[in-house]
């Protein structure tokens, strides 16, 4: 990827990582009301089988493969390779966790899981464009 | 080293002070005996060591974003007054936001959460700016 790239893809990672945080903190709102969330949340609602539940998972689950997505952007930009397989993994990536988002919201089965295998894959293109020489 | 870099630096030290934290109060909560074990039997946390816990959770959901914006300031060359001025906004309210939920401030931890979540995004927004004029 250059540097342009570079950028471009780490703007869309925040763009995509507010809106899993946004979402959440929206849903959460909606499903238990505003006085519980900014006070100290110490009795936990029965929000799992809610939407507020279901984008509290999604957003644990994309902040496990933040730090890989992260990792592997850092290492293209200090090796500065260009391999096409780097850039495409990342646009796989970042096109797969959007939309895991309204994947998981839905409820379908599969769905998510199919957008979790196909993001995963871009992780790992990403990973043998950098490793490889 | 741009200032925004050093202050990532000192939020990830940040973070393993909340893991410090949490660990001396779970510790003391629930006993070694337990949280050494491989946690077979559900024992979830509460009070103090709760809040601590989902403190902690918080700031890695603040890192996902704080992360990209400080690499595409630093990477685009746009670090400058304001952006270092942000990151350390950034900084001051993710330190201030143990004592706010661990003593349960209303609604003070939602202020200091909303000062370093828009200190994040207001630097990224002006990098974006600076590199497009």
């Amino acid at each position: 990827m250059t540097g342009d790239q570079i950028v471009l893809a780490l703007c869309a990672f925040a763009l995509l990582a507010l809106v899993h945080v946004g979402a959440q903190s929206f849903a959460l709102k909606a499903a238990v009301g505003d006085a519980w969330t900014r006070g100290p949340r110490d009795d936990v609602p029965a929000t799992r089988a809610h939407l507020a539940g279901r984008l509290e998972r999604a957003l644990r689950n994309f902040l496990e493969t933040a730090p890989v997505f992260l990792a592997l952007v850092l290492a293209t930009h200090v090796s500065a390779r260009v391999a096409p397989l780097i850039g495409a993994g990342a646009a796989v990536y970042l096109c797969a966790r959007a939309a895991y988002l309204p994947a998981y919201a839905s409820g379908l089965p599969h769905l998510r899981t199919a957008c979790w295998l196909v993001a995963t894959l871009g992780l790992v293109a990403m990973l043998i464009g950098v490793a490889l020489p | 080293m741009t200032p925004e870099l050093f202050v990532l630096a000192l939020a990830l030290l940040l973070q393993v002070v909340q893991y410090m934290l949490l660990s001396v109060t779970a510790n003391l909560q629930l006993g070694p005996r337990y949280t050494t074990s491989p946690r077979d039997e559900h024992k979830p946390l509460s009070g103090i060591p709760a809040r601590l816990n989902r403190a902690l959770q918080n700031h890695f959901e603040a890192l996902a974003l704080f992360t990209p914006a400080v690499l595409v300031v630093t990477l685009a060359g746009q670090s400058g007054g304001f952006t270092a001025a942000c990151a350390w906004a950034y900084l001051a309210a993710r330190i201030l936001y143990i004592p706010a939920y661990a003593f349960g401030w209303v609604p003070g931890r939602s202020i200091i959460w909303g000062v370093g979540f828009f200190a994040t995004i207001a630097m990224l927004v002006s990098a974006l700016i600076a590199a497009a004029g």
